[in-house]
């Protein structure tokens, strides 16, 4: 069983764009004569997150996305970046609708559930002076800006604008995700599976074929189909919680509870 | 004995002439009020302070026999609310809104194919709430009525460039505005508000 990246959806993060949509904006307009033709002329100009893309090792195969409620991404999605670990850095590539009313670019990267964020970098730009694409480098584990780690994977890496208050931004942030790869996983098949049930609580003992030592690496089990779990992230039902070691070498043992949400 | 009123903020020269019981021509074009052209007023945009002459009422005798009841209807002349919507400098066309003015009356339509809306309000509507488009372009506006000021003061130079898009709470102020109206309309972007950047921002702002 191949290692495989988790499935996730953009409600798996928490992060907040302030939106920009109809804001209540004050014009002041001339009260027209019957019979005199003069229009006031209200503009609204728009400026946006035209594109972003990850590139890594010349590969640039993601996509980006707008909607923070977007619905799941399958493991095996064909725009994945799946990033290994010591191969270089990650390219981060934007491009903007009218840089020309853009006053800042800022570059985020996020975690599930995690509002704050692990990185980011703002850059403030004075009236046009904003280039029309930009880019930065992610230099990964163990350098800047910040340590990739596959459990926390696949990373939110968000482009947003900052703005002027006479326009809209269409659309406020574009964001892509970078997968990291585990440094090494363990291909085990289960001998033998004893399961003790309770209301709310499962011990599943996994009986290994070798000494291979599991405690904190990533695991995938799949117990009769019942019980699945990937990287320690669960896709529902149950959340492995602890790998131990018995005394028995050959035996692991994986305390996986159930969760009710 | 003609008097003089003095324009408050909000007010035109059609909201003055329906307070005094005027057609609004009356008024612009009494010899007393020349100075209004003088200033480069216009009709629909005053500025606060300026003086307008009111005239005497001319007194018109109706002759009708006695023993029965008469019904005379005083003329009133509704305004226009008069707007053009652009999105990113184009014509915001066929795309529906709403107006509600003064927390009352309601009006509902389509703008028309070059973004225009183009209604009866009171002429002494003050506000209008405005709501236009649908999904990502839905827009909420609250128009000031009669609040624009001339174009050559310096307050009516603010609230074009605002209404059109440039300036804003963080812009860096009118000079930014200026130069960034400026190079939109292929001047040379000093920051002067000079004659022909004046002149631009007239046309763009407020079109026939």
């Amino acid at each position: 069983m191949a290692w495989k990246p988790p499935v996730f959806k953009g409600s798996d993060y928490i992060d907040v764009v302030d939106t920009d949509a109809r804001q209540r904006r004050t014009a002041n307009a001339g009260r027209s004569a019957f019979d005199l033709g003069k229009f006031t002329s209200l503009n609204l100009p728009t400026a946006g997150v035209e594109s972003v893309t990850l590139t890594w090792q010349g590969n640039t195969k993601d996509k980006s996305y707008t909607d923070p409620s977007h619905g799941s991404v399958a493991s095996d999605a064909d725009h994945r970046t799946l990033y290994e670990l010591g191969s270089g850095g990650v390219t981060v590539r934007w491009t903007l609708k009218h840089p020309e009313r853009v006053t800042a670019v800022e570059v985020a990267v996020f975690t599930r559930n995690n509002a704050a964020g692990v990185w980011a970098s703002t850059s403030m730009f004075t009236a046009g002076t904003c280039p029309a694409n930009g880019m930065t480098t992610l230099e990964p584990y163990p350098g800047f800006p910040f340590t990739l780690v596959p459990d926390d994977g696949p990373y939110k890496i968000r482009v947003s604008i900052g703005y002027r208050s006479t326009m809209r931004r269409v659309p406020p942030a574009r964001w892509a995700y970078l997968d990291v790869k585990p440094r090494c996983w363990v291909e085990v098949k289960v001998r033998d599976v004893q399961a003790d049930a309770g209301v709310d609580k499962a011990l599943v003992k996994l009986v290994l074929p070798d000494a291979t030592v599991l405690a904190g690496q990533a695991i995938t089990a799949d117990v009769e189909g019942k019980v699945r779990h990937e990287a320690y992230q669960p896709d529902g039902g149950y959340k492995i919680t602890e790998v131990v070691h018995p005394d028995d070498d050959n035996a692991y043992e994986v305390v996986a509870v159930e969760t009710t949400d | 004995m003609a008097t003089t009123h003095r324009v408050q903020q909000g007010e035109c020269l059609t909201s003055i002439a329906e307070k005094y019981g005027f057609y609004w021509q009356t008024l612009w074009n009494h010899p007393d009020n020349a100075r209004l052209h003088e200033l480069g007023r216009h009709p629909n945009v005053l500025f606060a302070g300026d003086v307008v002459t009111i005239p005497d009422k001319r007194m018109t005798s109706y002759m009708r026999p006695t023993g029965a009841r008469h019904t005379w209807k005083v003329k009133g002349i509704p305004a226009k609310l008069r707007l053009r919507l652009l999105w990113d400098d184009e014509p915001r066309a066929n795309e529906a809104f709403t107006l509600t003015v003064d927390g009352g009356v309601v009006i509902r339509g389509t703008t028309d194919g070059d973004g225009r809306i183009d209604v009866t309000v009171p002429p002494t509507a003050t506000q209008g709430t405005l709501l236009v488009g649908e999904g990502e372009r839905e827009e909420e506006y609250t128009v000031n009525l009669g609040h624009l000021d001339p174009v050559e003061e310096a307050s009516g130079v603010r609230a074009r460039l605002a209404n059109l898009g440039f300036g804003g709470d963080d812009s860096g102020g009118l000079t930014d505005a200026v130069r960034s109206f400026q190079a939109s309309e292929g001047i040379e972007p000093t920051g002067e508000l000079d004659d022909v950047t004046r002149s631009r921002l007239h046309g763009a702002h407020d079109p026939q």
